[in-house]
C-alpha cells in the first residue's frame, strides 16, 4: 500500500478506519496521529451519512420519466422473438399451420399460475412440443391414422423453480402440475402432456 | 489490528476468465448495526434498504432470470429497482444530470442486450454495477480528453430535504456538511471517487467493486484508504 496512507504514527488510516466503531485502543488513545484521525473519520462518517440519506430521499435524483420510457421502448423494439408453438397437432406434410401460439405467451401464463399458487417463485419456463406419439396409451399400434386438424398441440413444460423454505416440495410440485395443466388447457387450448419440475433454489418465507 | 472475517469469492466475468479474489473485509463491527455485514453474498442482495422491492417479494434471481428469457414485464421491474441507484451512483460520479440520465439509458438497454449472456442470475447486482461504473469513467475520460471543466454548480442540493423538527443551527450544520462532502468528493481523482461511492452510498462490498472496476481488491483498499484520507483532509481543513 502508499505510504501516502500512512499516519504520523507508522499505523495506515485504513487500521483507523477499521476500528472506527469500537471503542480506541490504548494507542489510539495515545496517539496524537490516531486521536485526531479517528476525530476526522467519525465526522466523515456523519457527513456520509447524511449525504446518503439526502441522496436516497431526493426525488430528483433519479431518471425521468421519458428516460424510463426510452428504454422500455427499445426493449420491446428488441424483443427477443420466441418460437412458435402450433396450437394444433401437426399433421404430416403440411406445411404451415394455421394458427400458433408463443412460447412465451405460453410460459407467461404458466408463470402466473406458479405465483398465484403461493409458496414458489417460478424462475425459467420452456415449452416444448411433443410429436412423437405417446407411448401405448389410446389406440392400437396399428394406428397410423392422420390427426385430424383441430386436435390440440402436446407440450411438456419444464420449470425451475425458487421454493419457500417452509413449504413441502412434493406437495408443492404436484399441485403446480396439476395446476400447469389445467390452466394451459383452458386458456391456451394446448395440452401439457408432462411437468417437470426442478428446484434450483430456496427464499425466505 | 481490528481486520477479520477472511472471505474469498469467485468473480466470474462474462467472456473473461474467473478471478480468485482473496479479502479481508472491514469488520462489520459496530454493536449498533452502523455498518451492515459484508458478506459476500451470492447475490441474495436486496439492495440499500430504501431500494424499491420487487412486486410480491420475488427474489432478484427470479425477476432476471425471467428477464434473459425476453420476459418484458420482469425487464420493466429491474428497470423500476435500479434507475434510482445507477442515476445517483452516476450523478456523484459526473455532477450532471443530464449525463447521469444518458447513463441510466445506456446501462439500460446494454442490460436488455446482454441479459441473455450473463450465466449467473444471483450475479446481476454486481454485473449491473460493473456496466454503470464502467459507463461512467468512460464518460469521464472522454470528458478529461476534451479538458472540459467539470465543476458545474448545481441547483440540486440547495433543495435537500432537511428535517423539520431538528433546530435550525443542527440543520445548518448538517447542510454545510453534506455540501462540503460533495465538494470535495468532486474534487477526488475519478477512481478513487468511484471507489468510494460504491463502497459508502452503494454498500458494494470490496470483492464486488474490484469487479465492477475491474481491479485487484488490493488496489480498490488503497483508493478508498486514500479516498477517505482526502476527504478528511480536505474536510478539516474546511472546518
Amino acid at each position: 500500500m502508499s505510504s501516502s496512507t500512512r499516519l504520523g504514527c507508522g499505523r495506515d488510516i485504513d487500521e483507523v478506519w477499521a476500528n472506527i466503531d469500537a471503542p480506541p485502543t490504548p494507542h489510539e488513545l495515545t496517539c496524537p496521529f490516531c486521536g485526531a484521525a479517528r476525530d476526522s473519520l467519525h465526522e466523515l462518517e456523519r457527513a456520509t451519512a447524511a449525504l446518503r440519506s439526502a441522496d436516497d430521499e431526493d426525488p430528483q435524483l433519479q431518471a425521468g420519466p421519458q428516460v424510463i420510457a426510452r428504454i422500455l421502448e427499445v426493449a420491446r423494439s428488441e424483443a427477443r422473438r420466441s418460437r412458435r408453438l402450433p396450437l394444433s397437432k401437426p399433421r404430416p406434410g403440411q406445411v404451415s399451420d394455421e394458427l400458433t401460439v408463443s412460447e412465451q405467451a405460453v410460459a407467461a401464463v404458466v408463470r402466473r399460475t406458479g405465483d398465484r399458487h403461493g409458496g414458489l417463485q417460478v424462475r425459467r419456463c420452456s415449452i416444448d412440443l411433443v410429436t412423437a406419439a405417446p407411448a401405448v396409451d389410446g389406440p392400437g399400434p396399428d394406428d397410423e391414422e392422420v390427426p385430424e386438424s383441430g386436435v390440440p398441440s402436446d407440450v411438456r413444460v419444464t420449470l425451475r423453480v425458487s421454493v419457500r423454505s417452509d413449504v413441502a416440495i412434493p406437495l408443492l410440485t404436484r399441485e403446480l402440475r396439476a395446476a400447469v395443466m389445467e390452466v394451459v388447457d383452458r386458456e391456451v387450448g394446448i395440452n401439457v402432456v408432462g411437468v417437470d419440475v426442478a428446484v434450483e433454489d430456496v427464499h425466505d418465507a | 489490528m481490528g481486520v477479520q472475517g477472511m472471505t474469498t469469492a469467485r468473480v466470474a466475468d462474462e467472456g473473461r476468465r474467473g478471478v480468485e479474489i482473496e479479502d479481508r473485509e472491514r469488520p462489520a463491527a459496530s454493536p449498533d448495526g452502523a455498518h451492515p455485514a459484508d458478506g459476500v453474498d451470492g447475490g441474495q442482495h436486496q439492495g440499500p434498504a430504501n431500494a424499491v422491492p420487487y412486486p410480491g417479494g420475488m427474489a432478484e434471481a427470479t425477476v432476471v432470470g425471467r428477464a434473459q428469457e425476453g420476459d418484458l414485464e420482469a425487464f420493466e421491474m429491474i428497470v423500476h429497482r435500479y434507475q434510482g441507484p445507477v442515476f445517483r451512483l452516476a450523478y456523484r460520479m459526473l455532477g450532471d444530470r443530464g449525463e447521469a440520465e444518458d447513463v441510466v439509458q445506456d446501462c439500460l438497454v446494454l442490460v436488455w442486450r446482454k441479459l441473455p449472456s450473463l450465466t449467473d442470475a444471483q450475479a446481476f447486482h454486481r454485473w449491473i454495477y460493473q456496466l454503470a461504473t464502467r459507463r461512467c469513467l468512460s464518460v469521464l475520460r472522454t470528458r478529461s480528453r476534451r479538458r472540459t471543466d467539470a465543476t458545474e454548480t448545481d441547483e440540486l442540493e440547495r433543495d435537500l430535504p432537511l428535517d423539520a423538527s431538528s433546530d435550525p443551527a443542527a440543520m445548518a450544520q448538517h447542510l454545510a456538511q453534506v455540501e462540503g462532502l460533495d465538494t470535495f468528493l468532486r474534487g477526488l481523482p475519478d477512481e478513487q471517487r468511484a471507489c468510494w461511492v460504491l463502497r459508502e452510498l452503494h454498500d458494494l462490498t470490496y470483492p464486488e467493486i474490484a469487479y465492477a472496476m475491474n481491479l485487484p481488491v488490493s488496489t480498490v483498499r488503497g483508493r478508498l484508504a486514500r479516498a477517505r484520507q482526502n476527504l478528511t483532509k480536505g474536510m478539516s481543513s474546511w472546518r
